[in-house]
């Protein structure tokens, strides 16, 4: 059981090995790893602009506002989703020759994840705050950190399942690009859920969109349905624990199948 | 710890490591073979190899065993059993606590990162805190003799300086149980002698000590003991000279055959 303590005793560890990642990344760049940030919210501008002309949508302030949160969630989703199938292979050397526990990889993959999503995150939040939406930066801030943590526990349980089945099956990293882009497609993140009218069962059946949605609505709206955030972070925690003891456990079934 | 006192122990130990063949664990394939009613899943069942056969070895605390054989005989497989990577998958075996395995000599960091941010992610993920960097800071930068030059980018680096930094980083840590592969590499001449006396302290500091290396000087220097693999097999177990002499009468025996 104090394989649990783990993650907590190499924070510092992964956490500095992402921002190095983060550092190596914007090596050559004049405004460094403010980049993540503004070429997020470039493209929240332009998507939120074109789909707004196309939909004719009422208040384009509004969303504007709508699309730069969901779309802001939904890239931190989609990147380690897709960046999960192969992780544990890029780190072959390590995982044969180094004793680290294998989820050191993926608290620094997801901590890298992490660190690109804060720094969207605080510029969208910033200056939507200024020019649309005030309540915005008391809402994504505080009310909103509940349902964010439920999204980062949930990526991280997500990035393991994937990243094992990217075991199994080494195609997997081709084929989950097109499930992304599907799953974006069909979930409400550019249109709102109404707009699905007797197909809403599509949206509600949508694991990703289902750890989306809170986020949206804490920020937005200013709604945090507590106790089931609360739930959720249990069921979350539980599965975090169980995971990093599993790891321990496959570490020879992952070695002989990398 | 007393002296004799078994901190490895190994009795018919065997390890069998799955060979997969990477065209068969597709999601296609997998696909494919459900509608064949699986026919072409049970042609595609892996193989295995016995990378470890049979092992009888004890390592007492104290002990300094050199790991003979060609590449592939299992040596490098045997460090990483005793490092806790990987476990037998048949026989007995008792590991009360896994060796340290100095394998994997690589920069944590990706070359465009300075050589400072190089010894601090590798502090880091030794110790997990920050307690006691300075001074590991100092020794690294005295004696890769880098000092100013660690604000550089690592891919500036040339090979002598890459490696003068490896070894003052993997030497500065004593380990009580050590599992060295093929040594550490030293750089250019002039930073050879230096490195000699700081290996061999480093050397001499771990209570207990396991080299697999085809270095026979290197061997002879650290070891006392030799054990000799051959195909996961233990050929011969003695002392280190006659281990060496085993292993080298075989090779001639090979080549004359």
């Amino acid at each position: 059981m104090l394989e649990l303590l783990y993650p907590f005793q190499t924070f510092r560890a992964w956490w500095y090995a992402a921002s190095l990642r983060t550092q190596a990344r914007f090596q050559r760049t004049l405004l460094g790893s403010s980049w993540l940030g503004i070429s997020n919210l470039l493209s929240v501008l332009v998507l939120s602009f074109v789909y707004g002309v196309l939909l004719k949508v009422p208040d384009p302030k509004q969303y504007f506002l709508y699309i730069a949160v969901g779309l802001t969630v939904w890239q931190f989703i989609s990147m380690i989703i897709s960046t999960s199938p192969t992780l544990l292979r890029d780190h072959k050397d390590k995982l044969m020759n180094t004793p680290t526990h294998p989820i050191f990889y993926f608290l620094e993959e997801w901590a890298f994840q992490i660190q690109t999503f804060l720094q969207a995150w605080g510029i969208v939040i910033l200056v939507l705050a200024i020019f649309v939406q005030p309540s915005l930066l008391w809402n994504g801030v505080l009310l909103a950190a509940l349902p964010i943590i439920n999204l980062f526990l949930f990526c991280i349980v997500v990035q393991i399942f994937f990243a094992l089945v990217g075991l199994l099956f080494q195609d997997l990293y081709q084929v989950i690009p097109m499930l992304l882009q599907l799953t974006f497609l069909s979930s409400p993140v550019l249109f709102s859920k109404m707009n699905l009218g007797e197909h809403q069962w599509i949206a509600n059946w949508n694991p990703l969109f289902l750890i989306l949605a809170p986020v949206r609505q804490a920020a937005i709206d200013g709604h945090l349905a507590l106790g089931q955030q609360l739930a959720i972070l249990v069921g979350n925690l539980l599965a975090c624990a169980l995971l990093v003891l599993g790891l321990g456990r496959w570490r020879q079934w992952i070695v002989f199948n990398l | 710890m007393c002296l004799a006192e078994p901190v490895a122990v190994f009795q018919d130990a065997v390890l069998e490591i799955p060979v997969h063949s990477s065209s068969l664990r597709t999601i296609k394939r997998s696909l494919l073979s459900g509608l064949t009613g699986g026919q072409l899943a049970r042609r595609g069942r892996s193989l295995r190899v016995r990378a470890l056969d049979r092992l009888n070895i004890r390592i007492n605390h104290g002990d300094r065993l050199a790991l003979i054989g060609h590449n592939g005989a299992g040596k490098s497989t045997f460090l990483r059993v005793l490092a806790g990577i990987l476990t037998p998958t048949g026989g007995q075996w008792q590991l009360p606590q896994p060796f340290t395995p100095l394998i994997d000599k690589s920069f944590v960091v990706e070359p465009q990162l300075s050589g400072f941010q190089a010894v601090k992610a590798h502090y880091l993920l030794h110790t997990s805190s920050l307690k006691g960097f300075d001074a590991f800071l100092e020794d690294v930068a005295n004696f890769s003799e880098l000092n100013d030059f660690l604000h550089l980018p690592l891919q500036g680096y040339s090979d002598g300086m890459k490696t003068r930094l490896l070894f003052a980083m993997h030497t500065y840590f004593s380990h009580d149980l050590l599992a060295l592969d093929e040594g550490i590499g030293a750089g250019d001449r002039a930073f050879v002698e230096r490195a000699a006396q700081r290996l061999k302290h480093f050397l001499s500091s771990s209570g207990t000590l396991v080299i697999a290396s085809h270095s026979e000087p290197m061997l002879r220097s650290f070891c006392s003991k030799g054990v000799v693999f051959q195909k996961g097999r233990l050929a011969y177990a003695g002392e280190v000279n006659e281990a060496l002499a085993y292993y080298q009468h075989s090779v001639e025996e090979v080549q004359h055959a």
